[in-house]
């Protein structure tokens, strides 16, 4: 059975935020409150954010409860991690649903908006790549080794891509 | 998939919109953890994205490449756009994309690599996530230089895309 792309192109957004969360996990606490100017904030406050914004755009499709986790400068990286694994099922719930209609406008009543569904799943990839991103930048200014986390890699892990 | 990839050529072009108010100094500035320049890195993004689409069609000669056109001008890059666009609208437009078909690729970077053998997913999916990559770079560089960054996200595609009405 084929797999939508766009059910992988959310399974590599996760994949990348949890190898990133789990390269972060060799930091110190000094190095978790690195940040660099034009960047969204420090490292931690920024993975924060990565995983609180998917809590928010499955909330739209009633997959996951508020409260949805805080960015604050004491949130823990088991935290992020523990939120992350709720985000991943989550994903996988969205997909199986045999109701599943991108098109179909929706109310989202937390952010009191009417949207087309297909905008939570696009920009939740977006969004994570954008701020994964800055946190790469982080890391590098600072002379810190940043992870490799495109489509490549994971696919790397998926047998996508094969010398033929 | 197809949205992701509408909405990702359309950041590009209006990322370059942007940077059409700046000036040659401007355009090559940059921040240590980045790709490059302004410049070099929008020549990226859309190289990169033109090599993505040729390995399902053919695109149009000669492909955007960061080596030759390391100095191009943001008409010189925006004239690919279409390439773009067109291509992504191709890709999805017969309903019979087959993410699961693998690709053979011969025409490496580097002459004496080897085939690739690629599922078709793989090159969508890092179309996109290349894009939001490279752009989120280009903002932090205008970000750290004191100048305005465009709103790019999936929120600002909607509204214009009427895909989106906030309640009164």
């Amino acid at each position: 059975m084929t797999t939508p792309p766009m059910l992988r192109q959310l399974r590599h957004d996760v994949w990348a935020t949890e190898k990133l969360v789990e390269r972060c996990r060799a930091l110190s606490e000094e190095q978790l409150a690195l940040t660099a100017p034009g960047t969204y904030g420090t490292i931690r406050r920024t993975l924060a954010h990565i995983v609180r914004a998917d809590e928010g755009y499955l909330h739209g499709f009633g997959l996951t409860q508020e409260p949805l986790l805080e960015v604050t400068d004491a949130v823990t990286l088991d935290e992020i991690g523990t939120r992350l694994a709720r985000v991943r099922e989550a994903v996988a719930r969205l997909f199986a649903r045999r109701d599943l209609d991108f098109d179909r406008r929706m109310r989202d009543e937390r952010r009191k908006t009417d949207l087309d569904p297909w905008v939570l799943v696009t920009q939740f990839a977006h969004h994570g790549s954008d701020h994964r991103s800055q946190i790469n930048t982080i890391l590098s200014v600072h002379g810190l080794e940043a992870p490799d986390l495109d489509v490549w890699a994971y696919a790397g892990e998926e047998h996508a891509v094969v010398r033929s | 998939m197809l949205r992701q990839l509408r909405h990702d050529v359309w950041a590009t072009e209006k990322l370059l919109e942007r940077c059409r108010a700046l000036t040659d100094e401007e355009l090559e500035l940059t921040v240590p953890g980045t790709y490059g320049s302004i410049r070099i890195t929008l020549v990226h993004i859309v190289a990169a994205a033109e090599r993505y689409l040729r390995r399902f069609m053919t695109v149009p000669e000669p492909l955007l490449d960061e080596d030759a056109d390391a100095d191009a001008t943001l008409d010189e890059i925006a004239r690919h756009i279409p390439h773009l666009s067109e291509g992504v609208e191709m890709l999805f437009g017969g309903g019979e994309f087959d993410p699961d078909r693998m690709i053979r690729d011969e025409r490496r970077k580097r002459g004496g690599d080897p085939p690739l053998g690629i599922s078709a997913w793989v090159l969508v999916n890092q179309f996109a996530h290349h894009g939001s990559d490279h752009r989120a770079h280009i903002g932090t560089i205008l970000g750290a230089h004191g100048l305005e960054a465009p709103e790019l996200d999936v929120w600002a595609y909607g509204r214009v895309n009427d895909a989106v009405k906030e309640l009164v």
